[in-house]
């Protein structure tokens, strides 16, 4: 049975071929960089399969410009109504206002997933999903990947799926985590403290222990990316022992901004043990250092992004005063950037 | 060694079942059995047995429509491992375990209930351990690398008793399959067919959805509700007030709805799926511009209200669809709007 890499994309406008096209064009150059990979098509391995809901968010924003806008337009344009016109003249700058700060914007994802009903009709079409690849695959065959938004989504539902109390009651729609255990869960700029509501991030059934839901789980959180900044996920006590955190040596920039999904699956520190899990083979381990300089070497932002760190790091020690170098450093990652 | 080849006999005829559909593998059930135990070695005798009873089990739980229940779940799992127990110089003659590594893992499994499937040899990178073929904790070596005779034994021992568990589970599984796709279907057709909310009234009735959340520590997944709250909810109608001035009677009057409910998925047309009440507003000789009103409405579409306008004017409005009106019958609208203006003009009102 060919496993399946699950993945759930974050806040933005992600299509479905677009967040594929992201992940796969990663893991692959990430491949490329050891020595001895199983592949360096992940899809030859494994069918790819994208959770998305970007659309519902869409859909809602767009029927209710389309009703707003509707209203005034037909109030605007009956002469009837013409006292009122000057009420709703500020219907231009509202929706000028709406484009630029609220409907276009990330933010206003992370509001309507986290406090309205939309959340559920996402979580609701996650379970539908996952349920079905878990019924046609075998539970262990199936491995998340998710990024950002993704993260909190992906906790959620998976916490509505499985059973915390180990119950089978098949009228109820759980399933059991000890014989319906995940391949792996992989958490990338997990956000999903910040987004804390649905069930309390540190007690989910979404962890790695005995009656976990999940083999293994990875909790990746970039140095520089703001987002896992807020509230960041660290989880603590007897279900969590075997749980991965990658973080502090995540500090390389891979692409132009830390958040990105790109920057954290091509970084070796990342990649690494989650080929161990999917390809279930001693080569990625092996072969790390070599990955790790192909990286460098790879990455003109990678190698640049290097050298500041390095000295940030000297800067930090006492009598570190190399402002000069450092300036002119991040002067170059800077300009990497803006290309 | 012919041990493992006579459990590759009961192996085979476990598996071949396994590519029929459950009918065909349920009806031919005491046939396979027929067949299986009168080869089974008398050391594999007690497993196939247990095989048996879960094999029954689910049949009939396939035939009867009867659902496993916890306490099933439980009994059968601990009847997997006694059996693993039971087949302890089996295994341990057949592989590289010995009596302490053989009790390692039965506790193992005591503590977690599940006998993984297992393909291949496990890999572990966190600690030095021998080459060869480990159990998915990588607790417990099964086989050494170069033992093929004990990987093949273990890989087949490990489809049988996947297989049952496949049996034990797949009740589960397609029953979460159904519930949460027909879930999904539900939130689908309410975001689909349901009014469209403005943001504050989909905060109030989302407050209220998730209010119905029992527990926050084990989730349910809810439903979408069968009804939403109307909260200062702009609209357009058209208003006839009799008691107005002539040419000012039938008016395009702006509305904005205080108060409401609607029921999104009422079938019949003609039962009101909502009811609102609504305050108006439209700059008309005679009458008051502000007034007030109650609305029906059908199909949580079209709105048919009444109106009252101080003391004595009273009316009656009629809305359709924004959004549809706006969106496919736009020059529909226009034109109508256009002959409407122009017979006007025609009449002198």
């Amino acid at each position: 049975m060919k496993p399946v890499l699950f993945i759930v994309h974050g806040m933005g406008n992600h299509t479905e071929a677009s967040f594929k096209s992201e992940v796969v064009t990663s893991l692959n150059a990430a491949l490329s960089y050891y020595p001895n990979p199983d592949t360096t098509n992940i899809e030859s391995t494994f069918d790819i399969v994208v959770f998305s809901y970007n659309d519902i968010f869409e859909d809602y924003l767009e029927k209710l410009k389309t009703e707003f806008g509707d209203i005034i337009t037909a109030a605007t344009s009956m002469p009837e109504l013409a006292a009122i016109n000057d009420v709703v003249d500020f219907k231009n700058d509202l929706q000028s206002v709406s484009e630029k700060v609220l409907f276009t914007t990330h933010w206003l994802d992370v509001v309507l997933y986290r406090f309205t009903l939309l959340g559920e009709a996402i979580r609701a079409r996650f379970t539908s999903q996952l349920s079905q690849l878990i019924r046609s695959r075998g539970s262990s065959n199936v491995h998340i990947i998710a990024h950002s938004l993704g993260t909190a989504v992906t906790l959620d539902a998976l916490s509505i799926l499985y059973d915390k109390n180990l119950l089978i009651d098949p009228t109820d729609g759980k399933l059991n985590p000890i014989v319906n255990r995940l391949g792996s869960v992989t958490y990338l700029a997990n956000v999903a403290k910040v987004l804390e509501g649905i069930v309390p991030a540190d007690q989910t059934v979404v962890n790695p222990s005995g009656t976990g839901c999940s083999n293994r789980v990875f909790n990746v959180n970039h140095q520089l990316d703001p987002f896992t900044k807020v509230r960041p996920y660290k989880p603590t006590g007897a279900l969590w022992a075997q749980l991965t955190n990658i973080d502090n040596e995540l500090e390389h920039l891979a692409t132009k901004f830390p958040h990105d999904v790109g920057n954290y699956l091509k970084n070796p520190i990342v990649n690494q043990p989650l080929f161990e899990v999917y390809f279930n083979s001693p080569n990625y381990n092996d072969g790390v250092d070599i990955a790790q300089r192909q990286f460098l070497a790879n990455n003109k932002l990678v190698a640049a992004s290097e050298e500041v760190i390095q000295l940030i790091e000297a800067l930090k020690q006492p009598g570190g005063n190399d402002w000069k170098r450092f300036y002119s450093a991040f002067k170059a990652v800077y300009q990497l950037i803006k290309e | 060694m012919s041990r493992w080849l006579i459990y590759l006999v009961l192996l085979y005829g476990v598996a071949s079942a396994s590519a029929q559909t459950e009918q065909e593998y349920c009806d031919n059930l005491e046939k396979h059995h027929q067949n299986t135990q009168s080869t089974i070695h008398a050391s594999l005798k007690p497993f196939a047995n247990e095989m048996k009873v879960i094999q029954q089990n689910y049949c009939i739980e396939f035939q009867t429509q009867k659902t496993l229940d916890n306490a099933d779940y439980t009994d059968i799992n601990n009847m997997l491992i006694r059996a693993i127990e039971k087949q302890e110089n089996v295994l341990i003659s057949n592989s590289d375990l010995d009596n302490k590594s053989f009790n390692s893992y039965i506790k193992q499994l005591k503590s977690q209930p599940y006998i993984p499937p297992q393909g291949e040899p496990s890999y572990f990178s966190n600690r030095e351990v021998p080459d060869g073929y480990y159990d998915t904790k990588g607790a417990v070596l099964l086989c050494y690398k170069n033992n093929t005779d004990c990987k093949t034994f273990m890989t087949d021992f490990f489809q049988l008793l996947g297989h049952s568990h496949k049996l034990l589970t797949l009740q589960d599984v397609d029953a979460a399959a159904v519930v949460h796709t027909n879930a999904s279907k539900q939130w689908d057709q309410f975001l689909e067919d349901s009014l469209v909310q403005m943001p504050w009234e989909l905060w109030l009735n989302s407050s209220r959805l998730y209010s119905q959340r029992q527990s926050s520590d084990n989730p349910q997944l809810l439903l979408p509700p069968s009804y939403q709250y109307i909260f200062l909810r702009p609209g357009l109608v058209y208003d006839f007030v009799s008691n107005a001035e002539d040419g000012s009677q039938n008016k395009a009057t702006l509305m904005l709805e205080g108060l409401g409910v609607d029921a999104w998925n009422r079938k019949q047309w003609y039962i009101p799926s909502g009811i609102s009440v609504v305050g108006l507003y439209t700059d008309r000789d005679g009458v008051d511009d502000l007034g007030w009103g109650v609305a029906l409405r059908f199909k949580t579409k079209f709105m048919l209200g009444a109106s009252f306008y101080g003391s004595d004017d009273t009316g009656v409005f009629l809305s359709v669809d924004l959004l549809e009106l706006f969106r496919d019958k736009k020059e529909t609208f226009k034109q109508y709007k256009s002959e409407f203006y122009k017979a006007r003009g025609e009449l002198n009102l």
